[in-house]
């Protein structure tokens, strides 16, 4: 109750966190999170050799030198893991923000405006949702091009629609709540009424959503980069090495895929474990017992 | 001649669509309505106190909005400080709405979770734009939590509304309310989610800023007793219609409408002489649903003394007493 | 006062609620004896502890709960029962009234099924035939046609359905009604004639039942004894009239006189000052002593033992300390 200390304070909402099974997976998903981000942001520093460069003879299996391995160019399989990390984060990170400056505010408006415009918006936006999110993603990229923000843009065509459905829903829900209907009454007008009050209340959610799309978009651009659609060739990414080690797996050359496999594994996890167990703890009527 | 109500309604009615599915809608040829409100009247003088009575399903809650114009009426008139506000659009209304506030049963609802109650009760500072600055504000929002007894009003002024009891919450509504020093403010069963000694705490608060602020309330409640207290006349509502208005004694010691009187004789009295005693008028049967409601007068299914004409015309209202006025053909002038 | 065996009676009971914080000690320390044929009305305020005592009869608590203390059915001490056990004892021997019968009956099975299911999981010997007659005048008993046996929970109105209920809780004749606010949400007039019913049907039933109630109005009309709960304590326990026109307990009397009564003459409200005390790891004292105008130093500090006056009432408080013997 009169918890006066910040300390002490954090130190209660960290208990109360980890009570739950939830907390852990957060936990959990923020720590493999926190590692990805890390190796991604030092890759130029930590990674012992150049990405891009023949540095040893190819297909070398993973030894003392070369952790996992090199390709059949000779380069080395873990500096081109961290760099992988680093566009595919970047990519995923984009093409979040682009969706979610397009879902979140038309969601908002066709939530709280209703009426044809909602009609027509939902109609637009579920017709996109209905789409196979890959094909859809390889039609944009393929009339876009490569390169880093048209990868994300096709990316973000795909997920925008998930912003604008979770946005305009809990929005058309929190319109008819009493403390929206006291806010009128005060007399403030509906732009007031849409940034602090509907706003606060649908941005837990949107966190949720933004984790578990971030791991979508990881495999998409994946997914893209594997058909070819992706980033050109000489830039490290784990989607492109991929179908670039599938091509040797008759010669049992595993490691080639192996690692950038279970990076793109472990990447979306960590993340899905974050938003699960966040949308657990954010949710309020889940694991309250007063 | 000018007219010294306050609020003043007329013939106010509001029907809402009922919600059909697709088949329904191939199938039924008029659109089927829930009548709410049927034609209700009434004026409140300034500084004085309305209560607005009724069981689920009378029409009263809607009647409240309809007065503040939440809601826009089917038909009628509302006229408030001598202006009729019926035509104004909801951009016309927001000026307005410094003068007349709204309290709703569920204080916990009624406040943004993720807004702290200083600010809550600061925001209609800042949509009205009264005060010079933040700080000025600032210091308005403590005079008035300390005024609402919410104290020492710095402590509660950042904290969120999850973190304080309900009674505290319903007293932040208020503050919230009366901030802009309002001349008019419906009280929509402000008090009927409270346990009792909150309850009548809130209840002596409400009479106590009525005198300090000259306040005009319409309070609305299905609870009887509570209106002896803050009310100065009661009209009393049964399916949309007000069928009894009076003051708190003609409605009470002569209730003249058969409905007031059923309602009376249900009222649990915490006194087991007068519950023994106690003439027990109990008609059978619930509320009939407000889609098609009787015709004729709306009570007369339920009612013991109905006549032919009960079902055909709904009765004039007729003054008995001074200032006490019943819709029944009991009384009808002949 | 009734002499013969109670039907069910509760010496020191606590429920506390685990928490991470503490133990939230929802009920303290309750002790009392409910005979047959007696109603006995407890109030309170929400949070007082009054529905936890209620669920606790019957076992019905969450699983963060703790009872303590016995619990004694006749002469079983069903504290001691397990989940089995008890099951044969919900419905059959204890029954309950629930505020709100939606959320207590299943809403996809008919009315029918229930009184069959509820009927023939206690006693498997009765044939569906039977069931269904049982059901029937079960249904006649609280003013419900036959051929409403057929109708889903939905169509029935607020007051039907509570009507409804009431007839599932006694088609075993159970001997001992936990009625937990049955008339809460529902209107006067409604609630008047559920009242009414419910009298009525204690009348013939001939069971014990304990009416759970915030309304100190509802209790009023319907009950023989009153238990005053604040804050986890059974504050006050006496006959009806008593507690109406003779309070003990200084929480008692304040309730009653801040309940708004329709006596034109009294024009002024009173009411408590502050509220309830956080119930979490709550320690020694009268939990009313900082709302209480006659406290003194030791409520502050040692909780009143529960005491039995020469009339037989009880009450928990310092001030009666010399005019009562200590229960037990």
């Amino acid at each position: 109750m009169d918890t006066k200390f910040m300390s002490q304070r954090i130190g209660k909402a960290f208990r109360k966190f980890f009570r739950s099974g939830s907390g852990k997976m957060a936990f959990v998903g923020a720590v493999i999170l926190v590692i990805f981000v890390i190796s991604a942001v030092l890759a130029p520093h930590i990674s012992p050799y150049d990405p891009t460069k023949r540095v040893g003879r190819a297909f070398t299996p993973p030894n003392s030198k070369h952790w996992f391995g090199t390709d059949n160019l000779g380069r080395d399989m873990f500096s081109r893991v961290l760099h992988g990390a680093r566009i595919a984060l970047l990519i995923a990170l984009l093409a979040v923000v682009i969706a979610s400056a397009i879902g979140i505010p038309l969601g908002l408006l066709s939530g709280y405006i209703g009426g044809p415009l909602d009609r027509v918006l939902t109609l637009v936006m579920d017709a996109i949702y209905s789409f196979p999110g890959l094909i859809l993603a390889i039609a944009v990229a393929a009339v876009l091009g490569t390169g880093i923000v048209n990868i994300a843009i096709s990316i973000a065509v795909v997920y925008a629609p998930t912003y604008f459905r979770v946005i305009r829903n809990q929005v058309a829900s929190i319109k008819s709540e009493l403390y929206v209907e006291a806010a009128r009454a005060l007399g403030a007008n509906n732009w007031t009424i849409l940034i602090k009050y509907v706003l606060p209340n649908v941005l837990p959610s949107v966190v949720v959503v933004l984790s578990m799309n971030l791991a979508d978009a990881i495999m998409t651009e994946a997914g893209l980069s594997f058909l070819g659609l992706g980033i050109a060739p000489p830039t490290p990414d784990w989607g492109y090495d991929l179908s670039n080690g599938q091509r040797f797996i008759l010669m049992n050359d595993w490691w080639m895929i192996m690692f950038p496999g279970l990076a793109i594994i472990i990447l979306v996890l960590g993340f899905s474990l974050f938003s699960e167990g966040m949308n657990e703890y954010l949710n309020p009527n889940v694991g309250q017992q007063e | 001649m000018k007219d010294s109500a306050l609020v003043a309604v007329e013939n106010l009615v509001k029907h809402f669509p009922v919600r059909m599915n697709f088949i329904q809608m191939l199938f039924t040829r008029e659109k089927k309505k829930v009548h709410a409100v049927n034609g209700v009247s009434f004026k409140i003088e300034e500084g004085q106190t309305l209560g607005l009575v009724g069981e689920s399903g009378s029409g009263k809650t809607t009647t409240g909005r309809l007065v503040l114009k939440l809601i826009e009426p089917t038909d009628g008139r509302i006229k408030f400080m001598g202006k009729d506000i019926t035509p104004l659009k909801p951009k016309e209304m927001r000026p307005l709405r410094r003068e007349m506030q709204i309290v709703f049963q569920d204080p916990l609802a009624s406040l943004n979770p993720y807004m702290k109650i200083g600010e809550a009760v600061r925001h209609p500072l800042v949509i009205h734009k009264i005060g010079r600055n933040r700080i000025q504000q600032r210091e308005m929002v403590l005079e008035m939590l300390e005024k609402v007894n919410l104290r020492p009003p710095e402590e509660f002024y950042n904290r969120y509304p999850r973190q304080i009891s309900g009674g505290q919450r319903q007293r932040v509504v208020i503050a919230r309310a009366l901030i802009t020093r309002p001349k008019f403010v419906v009280a929509d069963e402000a008090v009927a989610m409270l346990d009792v000694s909150i309850r009548s705490q809130l209840l002596k608060l409400m009479v106590d800023l009525k005198k300090e602020f000259n306040l005009t309330y319409l309070f609305i409640t299905h609870d009887l007793a509570t209106t002896k207290y803050i009310c100065d006349r009661i009209a009393v509502m049964y399916l949309g219609h007000i069928v009894e208005e009076g003051s708190f004694k003609d409605i009470y010691s002569e209730p003249a409408h058969p409905y007031t009187k059923a309602l009376i004789s249900a009222v649990p009295e915490p006194d087991p002489k007068i519950m023994k005693t106690k003439k027990k008028m109990i008609p059978s049967g619930e509320v009939p649903n407000a889609i098609e409601p009787p015709p004729g007068c709306p009570f007369h299914p339920r009612c013991p003394h109905k006549k032919a004409v009960c079902s055909r015309t709904f009765p004039e209202v007729v003054e008995i007493s001074e200032g006490h006025k019943v819709a029944c053909h009991i009384y009808a002038r002949r | 006062m009734n002499r013969e065996r109670a039907v069910c009676s509760l010496k020191s009971l606590k429920v506390y609620y685990m928490t991470f914080d503490g133990p939230v000690k929802a009920v303290d320390d309750v002790s009392f004896d409910i005979h047959r044929e007696e109603t006995l009305g407890l109030v309170g305020e929400s949070g007082c502890g009054k529905s936890t005592l209620g669920s606790a009869i019957l076992k019905i608590l969450p699983r963060t709960a703790r009872i303590y203390g016995k619990i004694f059915l006749d002469d079983t001490d069903i504290t001691a029962l397990d989940e089995r056990e008890m099951q044969k004892i919900r419905g059959a021997r204890i029954s309950m009234i629930f505020q709100d019968p939606m959320t207590s009956l299943n809403p996809i099975m008919k009315v029918k099924d229930h009184f069959i299911e509820t009927i023939r999981t206690h006693r498997p010997e009765i044939s569906e035939e039977e069931a269904l007659e049982m059901a029937a005048r079960a249904l006649a008993e609280v003013g419900i046609s036959e051929s409403r046996l057929n109708d889903y929970p939905f169509q029935f109105s607020g007051g039907m359905r509570q009507r409804m209920m009431i007839a599932l809780a006694i088609v075993l004749r159970p001997s001992l009604i936990i009625a937990d606010e049955p008339t809460t949400s529902l209107d006067v007039i409604v609630q008047a004639q559920i009242l009414e019913l419910m009298k009525e049907i204690q009348g013939h039933v001939r069971s014990a039942m304990i009416l759970i109630t915030h309304d100190l109005g509802v209790v009023a009309e319907m009950t023989n004894r009153i238990g005053v709960m604040y804050a986890g304590h059974l504050v006050e326990l006496a006959p009806r009239d008593s507690i109406y026109y003779d309070p003990l307990h200084p929480y008692t009397k304040a309730l009653l006189e801040s309940v708004p009564n329709t006596r034109i003459e009294d024009k002024e409200l009173k009411y408590i000052d502050g509220f309830p005390p956080s119930l979490l790891n709550v320690g020694e004292g009268c939990r009313f002593a900082d709302r209480c105008p006659k406290a003194r130093k030791v409520c502050f500090e040692k909780t009143p033992k529960d005491l039995v006056l020469e009339d037989g009432r009880l009450v928990k408080c310092w001030l009666y300390e010399s005019e009562g013997q200590v229960e037990e």
